[in-house]
């Protein structure tokens, strides 16, 4: 695209809009095949009675990867693409950051009955593939049999399935499991899974399954969403708009182009351009460089659920106190880190206690205000002070040291090339070091930082504090992460404690005795938020005591869109902050062509 | 004679499983094994860890985690085979990864090198032509800033300039995407267009050290007594400029410019990654970036092995061209 060949392309294509827009364009019937010669144009803008005005225009969105090695098979080992998946494949449901709700999308209806432990899914009648047959229940079953193979998650909740009809599948529900949960395994989910196509994965075995690359060449990828796949090299991947989708009448124009980009970069100069691109949808830009785009570029900002937090080595001599740990707490300024790093796309943790920020007010409800904040905007020497004497700490020659003159610090891990997140490691380590610690910054390559980790060779790092995703909204997969770790398979060896009971401080002044890791699992099983609240502000308050990790700071993902010749989601739209915008809003038609 | 040549080509194997060998063990001092980046990439987008785990297990089937000595023998025998495994980042075999990249890099450092040449021997002759005219001065120092300025600086500011800023040249890829790969005039036209930014990038530069040298070797070679004689026999300035002074003035750089050809073709990898253009260098950046050993060793051992073989050919065709050079008495470079 931003070649002079594509440029020429692309002018084109502008001037075939421009021209089509005029003469009008062909109707959904006639892209149903079902028109042929007999379908009349009508005027630009206007419906006929069929369907709306479909125009020969071309949206083209950049990727960072080489799309002629990713492919369609989201159980793949790798170089799945989930970007195309995303054009293709419709979600079952999705979740509106704004709005706090789940969106349906090839569902009907979502009914989870936890006095029988099941959960009913009922299939959209129009949910039919693009060669116009169907998605059937058995077809949702025999996804979930693949998932089973490979051990994905939500067979974690789940102990069978069994078909009612052709649209209705109940899952049987492995004990009590809190529908949100539910919800946000199904989230992740998109319906691909054609019995023509998959049905002769159902016997091989998982290591095939998981090195299928489903590039469409042998076995035709039928879509279930806004567009058919035509074809990819290592240029682009090209759709086709699919009138057999069930939502088509939102679909307005012809093409779809996912443009390989080399990078950031390269994605950002083509922003400024200006021309080249309509969209990006996750891309990482500084102020300076948002500045720099043209005013027709559109900033949609996506909370992340993902963010910069430190974890410590429980077992280390130092990071293995609480009032060690509650003493960095102290001393952090989390609202500086923010500042210094990018205010525009990142906020601190209002409270440190593994809740995602902007979710704790309503989860903590009355309690909110019993939780230390550790000073969100301030460095609390003094209580960092009083803590690391009761801990038996004495500050020599400016450096906290324990009785045998051992300083608290040591190499502060963090992963080399993350821009944003050598700043906050910057800006922490300062603080602490201001304040009589003894850290020294060492970045590693992001496999050697992690492993650093995963071998518990650390006292203290820079880690991220939420596992990212929607699913991070709900407070049991945060918590779960820091308590057990999966990702570094416990390295910061605070297993043994969640698993034992433990006695804490109270928050009305007395103890609380709680086995951390049942406390947040019971969170898992409960029917309601109401239910889950009280699990969920003991987990909280558990956390923000013993600090397993310390929540510093969440951040916004970054996707763009254009506004010139693409309409937008309006600002209090539910459709706004869902990802990733150019996908979903094409499937609400709040991305349309302009005509 | 024929010694000499035998004892030239049985060094290319040696040399070749020298290289195999250093890569080898070189690439595996890295840190991280090879699906730690997948592991990141798998968790960061929301792939719970059990899944992550088995994902990653399905792909041991190649061995990573075998013992050093196995892996060497499996990998040095598949190098003689002309096997050098599968990618394990693309899953593709990696010969035929990199022979769908080598055409790219190859035209890219053929076309930069030949045009650098030509252009420097040009410049150099009439800097030796008039040597301490102004021209002379200018076009000197020229030449030294020239080659004092890293190739990817070029790149940048052309892709700056050119391509974000006037849109005059593509900024990324190959070729315009649906033009049919065929010998049409379309096509080729489509490809100079999109080499052109990589190519002058990498001929700026060694335009400057190419043009010196010229005019070094002209300036030498322009107070030898045969150039004198040659005056004095009446011959033309242009006999005497081209059949005199330019063919033996050229004559040393030969060697050098196809060593140059080897050298500059792992100098591709920093220019193909800011161009986007899917050659060799562009593979061994995303062979690097994933920790994907064979991807890695493939690369590096192309682009040795294309080096080595210039260097055999230069040896071998020199004599042919510069008589003077007697094979067997010296083992010069």
């Amino acid at each position: 695209m931003v070649d002079p060949d594509d440029q020429e392309t692309y002018d084109n294509a502008i001037s075939r809009r421009k021209m089509l827009a005029v003469a009008g364009a062909s109707g959904v019937a006639a892209l149903a095949g079902c028109g042929g010669d007999e379908t009349t144009e009508p005027a630009a803008g206007t419906d006929t009675d069929e369907g709306p005005t479909v125009y020969d225009a071309e949206f083209h969105n950049a990727y960072a990867q080489n799309t002629a090695d990713m492919h369609f098979n989201a159980l793949a080992s790798q170089n799945f693409g989930w970007t195309m998946q995303r054009l293709v494949h419709a979600p079952y449901l999705k979740y509106s950051f704004g709005e706090a709700e789940f969106m349906m999308g090839g569902l009907e209806s979502i009914d989870v009955n936890l006095e029988n432990q099941e959960a009913t899914l009922v299939l959209r009648d129009d949910l039919t593939w693009s060669d116009g047959k169907d998605v059937t229940a058995s077809e949702v079953g025999l996804q979930l049999d693949l998932m089973e193979k490979v051990g994905s998650s939500i067979w974690g909740y789940l102990s069978g399935w069994e078909t009612d009809g052709d649209k209705t599948i109940i899952l049987n529900l492995d004990g009590q499991v809190n529908p949100k949960i539910l919800k946000f395994e199904l989230g992740g989910i998109f319906i691909d899974t054609k019995e023509e196509v998959h049905g002769q994965w159902e016997d091989a075995s998982e290591q095939d399954l998981l090195q299928w690359e489903w590039h469409g060449e042998d076995d035709p990828i039928a879509s279930s969403a806004m567009f058919q796949f035509d074809n990819k090299d290592q240029q682009a991947a090209e759709f086709s708009r699919n009138p057999e989708f069930y939502k088509a009448d939102n679909v307005n124009f012809e093409k779809y182009y996912l443009d390989s980009y080399g990078g950031n970069a390269q994605q950002h100069q083509a922003l400024i351009g200006g021309q080249d691109i309509d969209a990006a949808t996750s891309l990482f830009t500084p102020p300076e460089t948002v500045e720099q785009f043209p005013d027709h570029v559109v900033e949609v900002n996506v909370p992340a659920k993902w963010g910069y937090g430190i974890v410590f080595n429980h077992d280390h001599e130092h990071f293995g106190k609480r009032n060690v740990r509650q003493a960095v707490a102290h001393v952090i300024n989390r609202q500086q880190i923010v500042d210094n790093a990018g205010p525009r796309t990142k906020f601190p943790a209002e409270i440190p206690c593994g809740i995602a920020p902007r979710d704790q007010e309503y989860w903590l409800g009355d309690m909110y205000d019993s939780f230390n904040d550790y000073g969100v905007d301030a460095a609390q020497e003094e209580e960092a002070t009083q803590l690391l004497e009761e801990a038996g700490y004495t500050k020599q020659g400016g450096t906290w040291q324990d009785g045998d003159g051992n300083t608290i610090g040591g190499d502060y891990y963090t992963p080399a090339g993350w821009t944003d997140w050598t700043t906050m490691t910057e800006t922490v380590v300062d603080q602490l070091n201001s304040f009589g610690f003894d850290f020294t910054i060492t970045s590693r390559p992001t496999n050697d930082w992690f492993g650093q980790f995963s071998e518990s060779n650390f006292g203290m790092g820079a880690m991220y504090w939420l596992p990212g995703g929607a699913r991070s909204a709900f407070p049991y997969f945060p918590l779960y992460h820091q308590l057990w770790e999966p990702e570094i398979g416990g390295g910061h060896n605070y297993r043994p404690i969640a698993e034992s009971e433990q006695t804490i401080p109270g928050p009305d002044g007395g103890e609380m005795t709680l086995t951390p890791l049942d406390t947040v699992k019971n969170i898992a099983t409960q029917p309601t938020d109401d239910d889950a609240r009280p699990y969920v502000q003991d987990a909280a308050w558990h956390n923000h005591i013993d600090l397993p990790f310390i929540s510093l700071v969440s951040k916004y993902e970054q996707s763009f869109t254009t506004n010139d010749d693409w309409t937008e989601a309006a600002q209090d739209s539910p459709n706004r902050r869902v990802k990733w915008p150019p996908f979903w809003w094409v499937h609400e038609g709040e991305l349309q062509y302009r005509g | 004679m024929v010694n000499y040549y035998l004892r030239r080509l049985a060094r290319i194997p040696v040399t070749i499983l020298a290289v195999a060998t250093l890569t080898f063990g070189l690439i595996r001092l890295l840190p991280g094994g090879p699906f730690t980046q997948l592991r990141i990439q798998l968790l960061r987008r929301g792939v719970p860890i059990e899944q992550v785990n088995a994902r990653i297990q399905a792909l041991q089937n190649i061995q990573p985690d075998a013992p050093l000595w196995r892996q060497y023998i499996g990998y040095i025998i598949g190098v003689f085979q002309g096997n050098l495994g599968e990618s394990i980042s693309l899953g593709d075999p990696v010969a035929s990864i990199l022979a769908r990249a080598a055409p790219w890099t190859i035209f890219l450092v053929v076309t930069s090198t030949v045009l650098m040449f030509i252009i420097g021997v040009l410049i150099g002759a009439l800097q030796a032509y008039w040597e301490g005219s102004p021209f002379d001065k200018l076009s000197s120092s020229a030449s030294i800033f020239v080659m004092s300025v890293p190739y990817y600086i070029f790149a940048v500011v052309l892709l700056y300039y050119l391509a974000y800023g006037q849109g005059w040249f593509p900024s990324q890829n190959p070729a315009a995407r649906g033009i049919e790969n065929t010998l049409s005039l379309e096509y080729l036209i489509s490809v100079l267009r999109h080499g052109a930014l990589p190519i002058i990038s990498f001929t700026i530069g060694g335009i400057g050290s190419t043009a010196l040298n010229m005019r070094g070797n002209s300036i030498q070679i322009l107070g030898k007594d045969y150039v004198e004689v040659a005056r004095l026999r009446g011959l033309s300035d242009g006999r005497i400029a081209t059949r005199y002074v330019a063919k033996n003035a050229i004559l040393p750089m030969y060697t050098g410019l196809l060593l140059l050809i080897g050298f500059r073709l792992g100098g591709t990898v920093v220019l193909e990654e800011i161009f986007n253009y899917p050659g060799l260098g562009y593979y061994l950046i995303a062979g690097i970036n994933s920790n994907d050993y064979p991807l890695m060793m493939g690369a590096f051992l192309v682009i040795t092995v294309t080096l080595v073989i210039a260097v055999f050919v230069a040896d071998m065709t020199y004599s042919f061209i510069d008589p003077r050079i007697s094979t067997g008495e010296s083992d010069a470079f």
